[in-house]
């Protein structure tokens, strides 16, 4: 039944709703920070976000589940806000704080589909105790891809470049694609390449969901994608691809 | 401005979220919240939550809850049935009325929760009135409209065409939403009637499908407005969890709500 979720209100002028799942099972010594999908609440697109968290909880992994400003449960920042560009980084990393806090693990793994790993790589970046992302159908660079088209930009560049510093900082990461998702185009003609070495040394591991969508709308699929994400964890702490 | 006030009840198995006015003042009147279900909750929340959060800055407590199985709330889909979201509101409407302070209750029921609304409604001696937003009078009707959205919208994205059955158990998989046969069923046979209500009851019914409604009876107080605004979950262009923010209609509610609070 779940009576151990704890619901919170966090973050700068305690602004921010979230539900914090501890582990049911011996710690497994990682604990994961749950985002926000595009504009979806926390709950995720077919609830999967929730049910993610309750699978992680048997297996000894606590998380935080949580509105950024602006969506959900948490109320908007208005004009204090910049953009999730800017806000992101800054409330990922409260719930990185308040989920080492509450859990006493500090190895903490982000969790975001699509637009929320933009926003969880946005935070990995500027916070160093982030040390594994989880990523499903993380998009391509909006400056780059347009329907079939990409072009390569020097913003594009950048961020790359900032993907490959995360993984020289000792970071390992697991990214899902539906099959046909067009983040997974953009992976193979953008990305792949420049990964080689990380994904060769099992610091990133990529996985395919088929007959799947964006938001893995059927129940296999959804099943496919946690089991994927679980096996990662699991073999993550044990010293496999980590 | 702080964060509504997020909290489970019923032993863990109902998670709320409570906006309470920044001053305690005595209230009369304070609103529940009846979430819509499957994709539509998901595509209704952030309008609850701005709805509630109007109310709150006008003085009037409001609280939206997740059903059982769903959300934030305990437990799985597959696990509830439509009775279970019925018998909820009454215990959600006492959980607000001792938070809150208020004595009577107003509900507010998008889609499928407003036909919890109604079929909850009867037993509610302290509901003085409702807002029935885009209802759904016949669930079975609705359960054959989910699952013809998730045909069309499956088929714009998958190489292999779904088939759309049901599964071997009977349960359906509504676009990730996993409904047991057990849930169908109980949704299927479903017959919320607001001529059930005995008590007075004041009604709005308001959105972009409501003009052909006659209400059965007049011994209700009942307002009809109808008021389009695109609905991505029955129209999938973009994707089917399109957030929803009407305006207009969310205005009217307010402004129909603080008349009566």
């Amino acid at each position: 039944m779940n009576h151990d979720e704890q619901a919170l209100v966090f973050g700068a002028g305690a602004r921010l709703v979230g539900i914090y799942t501890p582990a049911r099972a011996p710690a497994q010594g990682q604990a994961v920070v749950l985002a926000n999908s595009g504009i979806v609440h926390r709950v995720g697109a077919g609830r999967v976000t929730v049910t993610l968290a309750r699978r992680l909880a048997q297996a000894g992994i606590a998380s935080l589940r949580f509105d950024m400003s602006g969506l959900g449960d948490s109320v908007d920042y208005g004009s204090e806000g910049g953009g999730w560009e800017t806000s992101a980084p800054r409330e990922i990393s409260e719930a990185v704080g308040l989920l080492r806090l509450l859990s006493g693990v500090h190895d903490i793994v982000l969790y975001g589909n699509c637009g929320g790993a933009a926003k969880c790589f946005w935070a990995a970046c500027a916070d160093p105790r982030v040390t594994g992302l989880a990523f499903t159908n993380p998009p391509p660079h909006p400056a780059e891809f347009e329907g079939d088209r990409m072009v390569a930009t020097a913003a594009g560049e950048e961020t790359t470049v900032q993907l490959v510093r995360l993984f020289d900082r000792g970071l390992s990461a697991l990214f899902i694609y539906a099959d046909g998702d067009e983040g997974l185009s953009y992976f193979e003609r953008r990305l792949q390449s420049r990964l080689a070495p990380v994904i060769e040394a099992g610091r990133l591991q990529v996985r395919r969901v088929p007959h799947s969508n964006h938001t893995f709308a059927l129940q296999p699929a959804q099943e496919h994608m946690m089991a994927l994400i679980l096996d990662w964890l699991i073999h993550r702490i044990e010293g496999e691809g980590h | 401005m702080n964060a509504p006030h997020p909290f489970h009840f019923e032993g863990g198995r109902l998670f709320g979220c409570l906006h309470l006015p920044a001053t305690p003042q005595p209230v009369r009147v304070a609103v529940l919240m009846v979430q819509p279900l499957f994709g539509e909750y998901v595509q209704y929340h952030r309008a609850y939550f701005l709805l509630a959060e109007h109310l709150r800055k006008r003085g009037v407590p409001a609280m939206r809850y997740d059903h059982f199985g769903t959300g934030d709330s305990a437990s799985d889909l597959h696990e509830a049935l439509f009775e279970h979201w019925v018998t909820d509101v009454g215990l959600c409407v006492r959980e607000l009325r001792k938070r809150s302070g208020a004595s009577r209750v107003l509900l507010v029921g998008a889609r499928l929760g407003a036909a919890v609304t109604v079929a909850a409604a009867a037993d509610l001696a302290h509901m003085v009135g409702a807002v029935l937003w885009d209802p759904v009078w016949v669930p079975a009707q609705h359960l054959d409209e989910l699952v013809e959205v998730r045909r069309r919208t499956l088929g714009r994205y998958l190489k292999q065409p779904d088939s759309g059955l049901p599964g071997p158990d009977g349960s359906w998989d509504i676009l990730g939403f996993h409904c047991s046969g057990a849930l169908a069923e109980s949704i299927r046979s479903a017959q919320p009637r607001i001529e059930h209500v005995s008590h007075e009851l004041e009604i709005l019914a308001i959105g972009g499908s409501v003009a052909g409604w006659r209400p059965p009876r007049t011994h209700y107080r009942v307002a009809i407005e109808e008021v389009p605004y695109p609905r991505g979950w029955l129209d999938p262009q973009d994707g089917i969890y399109d957030v929803l923010v009407p305006v207009e209609v969310l205005n009217r509610v307010e402004c129909w709500i603080l008349d009566r609070a």
